[in-house]
Parts: C-alpha cells; structure tokens; sequence
C-alpha cells in the first residue's frame, strides 16, 4: 500500500501543484483507494459547476466608466513596461551568471513593468543622446572613479568593454531621490552610445539579469552587491547580452588594474 | 496593444471575482471600477518585476474587506450568476444554482481561496500574495471550502430522502 499522502496533497494534486514525482506518488494512492477517488472527483466536479456557474458567454459589457479606466490603466502601466526579449537569450544569461536566481520570464510572458531605476538609465540614456555631454572626460579614469566612488558609497570600476566593441567616453553624476546615479558612457566605432548606469538601490531581484527592450533601446539590469547595475544601448540585444556579461562578471572579479 | 488586451483580460476576471465577493452585479461593478480608480492613481507604486493581475486582484479584495466592514448589515440583492446563462437545461441549471448556493454559505475567506484557484485557475502562490495569507493558510481554507462545499450539495438528497421515509411512517 503507497504512503498516504497528507490532505494538502491532495488539493495539491487537484491543482496541478505537485512535482511529477510526488504527483506519481499520489496517483499510486488514489489507484488503491476508492473512496478518497470518489471524493477527489467530487471536489473535481463542484470545481468545474463553479467555472460554468461564472463562464463569460453572457456576461454583460462593462460600463463605460470601467472601460475608459481600464484603458487609461493600460496606457500608465504601458509607459514604463519592458518587453522581455527571447526568454532563450535570457535562459542563457542567467545560466550564465553564477548564482542566477529563478527569474520571472517564465510567469510574466507579456510584459512587466522595468524597475523604477532602470526607467531612470533609460531617461538618462535618452538625455544623453541628445546632448552629448559627460561631465569626467576618459582621459580623467582615475577622477571619474574616486568621483563616482564619492557619491554613491561603494566601490566603482569602470570596465574595459574593448572586447565586445566599446571605448569608454567617460562619465556623470546625476541626483535621484534616493542619492546620486552614475552613468558611464562608451562608443563603438559607428559612434554608437551604451550607458552603464549604476545606483545605490536594491530594488532589483539580486543575481539575476533580466534583458528588456523599452522603447527603441534594448536594457539589461540586474543587481550586484549594493548597487543596481543597467546596461541601455539601441543595439542587437545579442551584443548587449556580451556586455552585460562582461560588465556583471568584471564587478564580481573586482576592479581591473 | 498587448498591454490593453492584458487589462481587458484582468477586467474581465475582476468582474467575476467581485460578482463572487458582492453577489450582486452593481456591487461587483461599483468595485471593479473603484479598484481600477485605485490602481490608475497608485500605477507607480507596482512593485518592479511582478505581473500585474495579483496586484489588481489585491486592490480589489482589500477594497472588498474593507467595505464589508464597514456595510456588514447591508446585503445588496442576491444575484445569481447562473440565470444570466440561457443555454443551460433546467438540471443544469438547477445544478448550477445549487453549488452557487452552496458557495455563498461558505465563509468568506474560503469562498475567496476557492474562487481565485478553481474559477480563476490562480497558482496557490498567486493567490496567497493576493489574499496576503502564507500558502499552508491558503491549503487549509481551500480543503475545508472545498470538504464544506461537497457535503452541503449532498445534504439536500439526504434532507428530502427523510422527509419522504417521515411520510411514508405515517
């Protein structure tokens, strides 16, 4: 005769909340066991009467004012959501990065809402390409560190991003709510922009990178130790992914020489 | 686009889970439309990375508890949902009307578990972030539902089985 399984595993089982290996062993129970079957299927059957009781077909349309809160909703949410680029570009980062926690691609297939921070990297980026200032020159690496190191209270490096195309540019301060961001800037030979932004905030899941298109850039951001790293650029979200993983793996190993 | 077709879905489940909470269809709506107010005023506040759905679905029923405690005596009109739906036969419909009946009589915090898992075909997880309530808490009210829910739709059998017997004594 199986174990018997507890009360909740059978709810769990019903619901399609058990792993294949405790649904197996559930299922052997149930096969021995009459009784407990029927009453399964009871619970199975008033679940089912409960969905029909409330199918849609005739479900009267909702009222105007619903309808035009419920677009207004949509367009706020809409403003400030990322769209996830191919969960498999993402799969490979996260397998990737050491630690990588489970990530909410998988849940969220639509779209979710980018972290406050990273709107901000991406306003940021956005000012930037319109006014192509930095405030510390490349030529003044050593400034722009100790500057930057300043302000946001924790160790900075600017990263060498050669191998994936970029030369650095240099660098600003800019004033948030919560404290000073940092956004570092690099160019590639097309004299394409990419911002490395960087803020005193643990608002995002840590050890994971998530990869987003928002507007026309394409976004990676994750968070390392104290700070919440993002990584905006109007490029290949390929060749973003490289940076991320060049920038996220450079933070892990500690400021180059 | 996408996001607009998303909110309509979201609508539409609101609408279903209010209906269950209020049982009346200008109640749910009246809800339905101060949780969406709610969540326009309150969009920046969604927590980054999570969906939208158990956020809205928290809104709701937290504006749903807090009403009730404050019109505890007031009991708008019962409303079933099933007379909405004509295509059903008379059994069905009786059926229907039957385990609707039978919901309604559970407590609240069952009838919420119940609903948000077996009609909605939430994840216990989900529900339990909406309901802010751990999982084992969500497990045990949707067993007990569920137990509570099975054997009041047995009962009138038993009820009109004996009545009948009490008859025939005589």
């Amino acid at each position: 005769m199986p174990d018997e399984p507890t009360e909740t595993d059978l709810h769990r089982w019903l619901d399609g909340e058990l792993g294949p290996a405790d649904a197996a062993r559930v299922e052997a129970f149930l096969a021995a066991d009459e009784p407990t079957r029927a009453r399964l299927a009871e619970y199975a059957r008033n679940d089912q009467l409960l969905r029909s009781a409330f199918a849609t077909e005739d479900e009267p349309e909702p009222s105007h004012a619903i309808d035009d809160l419920g677009r207004r909703l949509s367009a706020r949410l809409g403003r400030g959501r990322g769209r996830p680029v191919a969960s498999l570009l993402a799969a490979s980062l996260t397998a990737f990065v050491a630690g990588a926690a489970s990530y909410p691609f998988l849940e969220a297939q639509l779209s979710w809402r980018v972290p406050p921070v990273v709107e901000a990297a991406v306003r940021a980026h956005d000012v930037l390409e319109a006014t192509s200032r930095v405030e510390v020159p490349a030529s003044a690496r050593a400034e722009l560190i100790e500057r930057l190191e300043r302000h946001l209270g924790a160790d900075v490096f600017v990263p060498d991003l050669a191998v994936v195309g970029f030369r650095l540019v240099g660098g600003r301060l800019l004033v948030a709510d919560e404290g000073a961001h940092a956004q570092i800037v690099y160019e590639d030979d097309q004299g394409s922009r990419l911002s490395v932004y960087l803020a005193g905030v643990s608002t995002i899941e840590e050890g994971e990178i998530t990869l987003v298109e928002v507007e026309d850039l394409t976004a990676g951001y994750w968070q390392g130790g104290t700070l919440a790293y993002s990584v905006i650029a109007d490029i290949d979200p390929e060749i973003l992914r490289q940076v991320a993983i060049e920038v996220s793996a450079a933070a892990e190993n500690g400021p180059e020489g | 686009m996408g996001d607009a077709a998303e909110i309509t879905a979201h609508v539409r489940s609101l609408r279903r889970y209010a209906l269950q909470l209020t049982r009346s269809r200008d109640a749910a709506d009246d809800l339905v439309q101060e949780c969406l107010a709610r969540a326009l005023a309150n969009a920046s506040t969604l927590k980054p990375g999570l969906p939208v759905r158990p956020w809205l679905f928290r809104i709701l029923h937290n504006l749903h508890v807090s009403e009730q405690r404050k019109l505890r005596l007031r009991r708008a009109t019962l409303l079933d949902p099933a007379e909405e739906r004509v295509p059903a036969s008379q059994d069905e419909r009786l059926e229907l009307r039957a385990v609707l009946d039978a919901v309604a009589r559970l407590p609240d915090d069952q009838r919420s578990v119940l609903h948000l898992v077996a009609v909605e075909g939430m994840s216990y997880q989900e529900a339990s972030r909406i309901l802010e309530i751990p999982i084992g808490t969500l497990m045990s009210r949707l067993a007990r539902g569920r137990e509570t829910l099975r054997r009041s739709l047995q009962q009138p059998r038993a009820a009109r089985l004996q009545v009948v017997g009490g008859c025939d004594a005589r």
